[in-house]
């Protein structure tokens, strides 16, 4: 069986006249492993095809063109999926890298949009209703489900309202579904295809740059600026971690990367500015937001995300009596729904419902990622645009993509015939099994030290190493099993304390890499840490060090270990 | 005899990976009609659930083995039904617990891994248990060539249909850096090059990269929709081939599954783990239903 995975997204190209956009169509299968998928380097997400994304006719109305825009995406996508309808249902030869045959069902898996893409895709109403299940948006802030949506039911509901007789009685049809009326939407011959499944969470639009952003939005209302801005700039610099030396009030267009810099710092900050409640809500949420994106799930995490939405749930209403969603600084003021501010009725909420179920369905959520397909927008089409001379400039796309696979699969196979794989990115390559290529070393440090010599008194003073000295007649004295009188050390034998005055310099390394193997996908590459204890980068970081067991460190926590 | 977690239903041999199994029950006769006679009587058993033919089966198949007898055990349908789903899912899938003293013998690298990131990792499957699904992700046949060595066996030359290693190297640059085609030719005209590449301009290095085989190509397509006059513009290819492609793919090699499995983390089989797709519950639903069709039933 081979699980297709979808993708598409609407894209500008140009940066600043943005008259030019591409609306690109991304296919990869679910049977690479998902670090291989990830790593754009190895290419697993191909270009499909370029819809047509030029502007419509102006003399339409607003909501003829958007029925419009729906059955011309579905008419383009019933084209481009065609070929694979036949298979899916009898099954199709292909050949694995290996030579072996198999008979393949190519069924659509997942589909990975945003919120807007998937309302087209599912032919269901953006901002009224829920493309996975029966949710209207009245119940968009409960901690519940409804009944799930089904393909064949989706499709019966339109056939009803395309039949009806009358104008009123089709609009009634479709209302109370939530649908809009798109004849033929492309996945109807799709045998085993349920699309309403195939809508899987995203963690980037619904969490990261959702929910999780108005959560913040809502915090920084709450809280006084100056304070919180404050406590912002007197964290200390951490590893992989933004530094807001101005704080967060004054942030505009921010972007994934910056809020989950945000998530790490902001709870601790707003802790006594604003309500307690808020404070337990926002945990409960970034809680949420973690744990949705461990690599790796038993049933147990499982249970333990539902436990977290749910005390989100129970704690969200401390937003409302606040009083920040009926606020002027409202996330949502240019909504047309007069009443949409004062309560949480956010599509993206209710999305969070279906998180654990697209977990069991689909694997972890790194599986469908729109971070992922984000990111090819680069290279597939900007690029892309970028190489051609601007006008009709689709098809000089295609031509450029045409020449340069070319390329990468020549270079592949003299890649394989070498024994090793190609890698897209360094243009070179490299060997191929992570498990063959010697482990890095866990502790990296640079050749030449950072300070050459210092001197034992120079340490003393200066404020990077406290106590050196001390430490080391302390384990100079462990190491040779001095004993302890009354509770007074004794003095060490005047031998070694001469030694040690006659020590000329140490040699100082003030940043180190660690590298440890990723515990849950041992196949992806190592975790890379790199740690400072300088005053140049005006940081000390705290690292805990496995000294006994042979256990992998991060297995399990650090219950029981000696650190 | 080798040690391994996955065990042949039929003859009992353990097998250390995946794919040496699937190999064993398409290479031995014995196991594998046996296990073809045990589908058969799965699928006679689905077809008599869905109440389909019931009179012919009855006729022929004298119940002999578990199955059948199960099939005609005498309860209530409530207990019938129990029975069979138990009895369905212990023949769809055969459990198996890893061994945890015997390690895996490093596989020979000419056979093919199916499986490498599952069964191969030495401390991570520590104590994990995989239920398989035995049916899936078989092959058919095995091709004398892979098919990207069938792709450039036209080429008498190592480097295609470029002349030297150099000559490839500098079309590779020039096409997958951002160098516009002029620039190209404008170094190439510079004379201390000129005598150490065979290509002349940018042009010459288009034609020899059209005489490389592509994978799938781009098709223009033109689509109406009712209410507008002229047609929009449709660039696809075939996913088909894009798939197909994909999977020939060598980069891949290794990293590729194709059946689900369950896996857990606990002897009882009471949490289960998900990270990739097809650990996860949506594959092995499909594939039974893929399975089932294949052989006739409609479920």
């Amino acid at each position: 069986m081979v699980p297709v995975i979808l993708s598409s997204d609407k894209t500008q190209l140009t940066s600043f006249t943005g008259h030019h956009s591409c609306y690109p169509v991304y296919l990869t299968i679910g049977n690479i492993a998902k670090h291989a998928r990830l790593t754009l380097s190895m290419r697993a997400h191909r270009l499909l095809g370029y819809l047509p994304a030029g502007k419509l006719d102006d003399s339409l109305s607003a909501e003829d063109a958007k029925l419009l825009r729906a059955s011309l995406f579905h008419a383009c996508m019933c084209k481009i999926c065609q070929p694979l309808f036949e298979p899916a249902e009898n099954g199709v030869r292909l050949a694995d890298s290996w030579g072996c045959v198999r008979r393949c069902h190519p069924i659509l898996a997942a589909y990975v949009a945003d919120y807007p893409e998937q309302c087209l895709v599912t032919c269901v109403r953006y901002g009224q209703a829920c493309p996975v299940c029966d949710s209207t948006r009245d119940s968009f802030d409960l901690d519940n489900i409804g009944d799930l949506r089904d393909a064949a039911d989706t499709l019966a509901t339109i056939a009803a309202a395309g039949a009806a007789r009358s104008h009123q009685s089709e609009r009634e049809i479709l209302d109370e579904a939530g649908l809009n009326l798109v004849k033929t939407p492309f996945w109807a011959g799709w045998a085993h295809a349920n699309i309403h499944t195939s809508i899987t969470s995203d963690v980037l639009h619904q969490l990261v740059q959702g929910v999780g952003k108005h959560v913040v939005k809502w915090l920084v209302e709450l809280a006084p600026a100056k304070e919180l801005n404050h406590r912002m700039q007197c964290l200390p610099l951490a590893d992989k971690l933004r530094h807001f030396k101005n704080g967060i009030t004054g942030l505009a267009n921010i972007s994934g990367a910056e809020h989950k810099a945000i998530y790490a710092q902001i709870v601790a900050c707003v802790y006594g500015l604003v309500p307690d409640a808020a404070v337990q809500a926002t945990t409960a949420l970034l809680d949420f937001l973690y744990m949705v994106q461990y690599e790796s799930h038993s049933t147990d995490t499982l249970e333990d995300i539902r436990m977290a939405l749910s005390e989100f749930h129970t704690l969200k209403d401390v937003f409302i009596e606040e009083g920040v969603r009926s606020s002027t600084g409202c996330v949502l003021r240019r909504c047309r729904q007069p009443d949409a501010t004062t309560d949480l009725k956010i599509p993206k909420l209710h999305a969070l419902q279906h998180y654990v179920a697209s977990i069991e369905n689909f694997g972890t959520t790194d599986n469908y990622n729109t971070e992922a397909t984000e990111r090819l927008h680069i290279d597939l089409a900007k690029n892309a645009f970028r190489a051609s001379n601007k006008r009709s400039f689709t098809a000089q796309m295609c031509r450029w993509h045409e020449r340069r696979e070319r390329v990468f699969w020549f270079a592949t196979h003299l890649a394989w015939k070498a024994g090793q794989v190609f890698d897209a990115r360094l243009l070179k390559a490299r060997i191929r099994d992570a498990r063959i290529r010697p482990r890095h070393k866990p502790l990296f440090l640079a050749n030449r030290p950072h300070r050459l010599r210092v001197t034992l008194a120079q340490l003393g003073a200066d404020s990077v190493v406290v106590g050196f000295v001390d430490s080391m007649r302390a384990f100079l004295r462990r190491w040779h099993n001095l004993p302890v009188w009354n509770g007074f050390e004794t003095a060490l034998p005047p031998r070694i304390e001469q030694g040690l005055r006659r020590l000329p310099s140490v040699q100082i390394w003030t940043h180190a890499t660690f590298r440890i193997p990723n515990t849950q996908t041992p196949a992806a590459k190592d975790v890379v840490n790199k740690v400072y204890a300088s005053a140049q980068h005006n940081r000390y970081d705290t690292v805990l060090v496995q000294t006994h067991g042979e256990e992998l460190v991060g297995d399990g926590g650090l219950d029981g270990e000696q650190t | 005899m080798p040690r391994g977690k996955y065990q042949c239903l039929v003859c009992r041999r353990r097998f250390p990976s995946c794919g040496r199994l699937t190999q064993h029950t398409a290479r031995k006769q014995s196991c594998k009609l046996a296990l073809q006679q045990h589908w058969s009587t799965v699928f006679q058993h689905l077809k008599l659930r869905n109440g389909e033919s019931e009179s012919d089966s009855n006729s022929n198949n004298e119940p002999d083995g578990d199955l059948m007898h199960l099939v005609y055990h005498d309860d209530g349908p409530h207990v019938l039904e129990e029975r069979l789903d138990q009895t369905l899912d212990d023949a769809l899938f055969q459990r198996v617990k890893p061994a945890h003293e015997t390690p895996d013998p490093p596989e020979p690298p000419p056979a093919p891994s199916f499986r490498a990131t599952v069964t191969a990792e030495p401390e991570d499957d520590q104590g994990v248990i995989v239920d398989l699904y035995v049916g899936g992700g078989q092959f058919l046949r095995k091709r004398r060539d892979p098919a990207i060595s069938a792709d450039f066996a036209t080429f008498d030359s190592e480097w295609g249909p470029f002349e030297n290693k150099s000559d490839w190297q500098f079309a590779m640059w020039s096409t997958l850096e951002t160098v516009s085609d002029n620039a190209v030719s404008r170094l190439l005209k510079i004379e201390a090059l000129s005598g150490q590449l065979s290509a002349r301009s940018a042009c010459d290095i288009k034609s020899a990269l059209d005489r490389l085989p592509a994978p799938a190509s781009f098709n223009h397509h033109e689509v109406y929709v009712s209410g507008v006059e002229e047609p929009f513009d449709l660039y696809w290819r075939d996913p088909l081939e894009v798939i197909g492609d994909l999977l020939a793919d060598p980069t891949f090699a290794g990293c590729m599954s194709f059946a689900p499995e369950r896996r857990y983390v606990d002897d009882q089989r009471e949490s289960r783990l998900y990270n990739e797709m097809h650990t996860a519950a949506w594959w092995w639903g499909i594939q039974v239903r893929v399975h089932w069709m294949v052989h006739g039933v409609q479920v």
